[in-house]
């Protein structure tokens, strides 16, 4: 308690209230503006954080998260009342808005956290429309679900600001021609703009995941950032389709062994040097949940498949008590859905892990035919490791000295290399 | 212990634009130097003030919307603190975060009655 009489300082904030506030306000707001005035709604709450940033240094108000909606309710009142002429608002709450007598109340409803979820997932839909690319569809989630600004948003994909703003910018012209959000009733779950959310929330997670950033293995924000908005999906009415709970496990199982992953150093282990006992077996658990509510209907999709395989991983107690033959079976699976080099690099490992090397072997050589392949460190990496496992270490030193070589950032290098040394040796006999 | 007062002018309130992480940031460096001043008794006690207001001068009591203040020079804030001395006051004051967009903190000995 501070001297001010009121509820703590600023550190007792979520750490990510002022950005995940601004998401919430911001698609509140564009619900009752309209798309085509998405720069109005973010001015608002622009200035609903700025008087918070004013008014909290000495000390926080009790509901924090209620006292900004109060704010962004007043200032949206006097800019309707001052706009109600001149200005569209959009289609579906033009009459409320006009009107003296529902303004405020409607106002109030879409700011009201029973609406949060709705508004999100709406604005979620919205952005990913079909004309705009899907690094658009992600930069625009990161902008103005997430609540970052163009220049973070340039760091975590390593690019300039320049193109992370020509990009808001396309989609803001595009979003200007939308003349009211997306709705959340869908037409089944094969809607075609709800696999659109659920592919952009993919390539988010993936880039926290398994991004190229060089000094940051893992960007745990956007993996968290991904989980918590298909959580509006999964905890939706029509949005919770068997694709979304898969997505939500694949994401949790993944997720959960963050932890581990890398050394003190921030250096890549393989998964035989990993400590599964600090893996998230709370997120595991969740991640089970989900793959249970995924298998609910007909539908095997390419996310069941993975979200399978990770979930094996996840069960395994150890490398060598892994259900290799069960991973197998789901790559196959995979496979024949999408025959792509990638996948089948990792069918051979999972080949090889199984008990069968010398097929795994004649698999990898085979693919080094790719051309999607031949720079590509984790085949190379890959292949190492099934050298390695038909007892050809020399080969699986060279394959993995490739790998290195051909690493996006010196962390992955590393590990790489360290693979490389612990196969340089001849193998000891034992005595 | 004597008392003192802080006046605030300028700083992050006035700094449009900036990213909700970068606000949040900042206030959490709000939070830390009010928590330390509170833990080592000084008993902080302080106010924000908002934007505009009115501005009521001279005999014929003139009355003008706003400060008249440039910019920077704009009070946002006012806080009271207990120091033994007004070097001390002082040496506290430049932990505030408010140098970091530009403001300025204006240590002030409070006029004692007795």
């Amino acid at each position: 308690m501070s001297d001010s009489g009121r509820s703590g300082g600023p550190d007792a904030l979520v750490a990510s209230l002022f950005r995940h506030e601004s998401g919430r306000l911001v698609a509140a707001l564009t619900r009752l503006f309209g798309p085509h005035n998405l720069q109005l709604a973010e001015d608002v709450v622009q200035e609903a954080l700025e008087t918070a940033l004013q008014a909290w240094k000495f000390g926080l108000p009790d509901n924090p998260r209620a006292w900004l909606s109060r704010v962004a309710r007043n200032r949206a009142l006097d800019v309707i009342r001052r706009g109600t002429v001149e200005r569209r608002f959009a289609e579906d709450y033009r009459d409320q808005l006009a009107s003296e007598w529902s303004r405020a109340t409607t106002v109030e409803e879409s700011l009201a956290e029973s609406s949060t979820a709705e508004n999100q997932l709406r604005m979620m839909l919205t952005v990913c429309q079909p004309q705009l690319s899907e690094e658009t569809q992600v930069t625009l989630i990161l902008k103005f679900l997430c609540g970052f600004a163009s220049g973070e948003i340039a760091a975590a994909y390593l690019t300039t600001e320049e193109t992370i703003d020509k990009r808001l910018q396309r989609g803001r012209s595009v979003l200007r021609q939308a003349g009211a959000l997306s709705p959340a009733a869908f037409a089944g779950s094969e809607d075609s703009r709800l696999g659109a959310v659920l592919r952009a929330l993919y390539l988010l997670f993936n880039e926290g995941y398994h991004g190229s950033h060089p000094s940051m293995p893992t960007r745990v924000v956007l993996c968290e950032e991904a989980i918590r908005l298909c959580a509006f999906l999964t905890e939706g009415v029509d949005s919770a389709s068997p694709q979304a709970h898969a997505l939500m496990a694949l994401m949790c199982f993944h997720f959960s062994r963050v932890p581990g992953r890398v050394d003190s150093e921030g250096i890549y282990l393989p998964l035989a040097q990993q400590d599964r006992a600090v893996w998230d077996r709370p997120l595991m658990a969740r991640g089970l949940a989900h793959l249970n509510e995924a298998a609910r209907g007909s539908q095997l999709s390419a996310l069941h498949l993975e979200a399978g395989i990770a979930c094996q991983h996840c069960l395994a107690p150890s490398l060598a008590a892994t259900d290799w033959n069960a991973i197998l079976g789901l790559y196959d699976l995979l496979y024949e859905r999408n025959p792509s080099p990638v996948i089948a690099i990792n069918r051979a490992l999972a080949r090889a892990f199984a008990g069968d090397p010398q097929g795994a072997l004649s698999e990898a050589v085979e693919l080094a035919q790719e051309p999607a392949l031949a720079r590509y460190p984790f085949y190379w990496a890959a292949r190492g490791e099934i050298h390695a496992r038909a007892n050809q270490r020399e080969e699986a030193h060279v394959c993995y000295q490739r790998a290195a070589s051909l690493a996006r950032n010196p962390a992955e290098e590393l590990a790489f290399r360290r693979n490389a040394a612990a196969h340089e040796e001849p193998q000891q006999t034992p005595s | 212990m004597a008392k003192f007062i802080y006046v605030f002018r300028g700083g992050a309130f006035l700094e449009k634009g900036l990213s909700a992480s970068a606000m949040q940031d900042h206030l959490k460096l709000w939070g830390a130097w009010m928590g330390e001043l509170a833990k080592q008794g000084h008993k902080p006690a302080g106010e924000a003030v908002h934007e505009g207001g009115r501005t009521i001068r001279g005999k014929n009591k003139v009355v003008n919307d706003g400060p008249y203040a440039e910019l920077k020079d704009l009070v946002t804030g006012n806080l009271a603190i207990e120091a033994a001395s007004l070097d001390e006051a002082a040496r506290l004051a430049m932990g505030c975060p408010i140098y970091i967009y530009d403001g300025s903190v204006e240590v002030r000995p409070v006029a004692q009655m007795g």
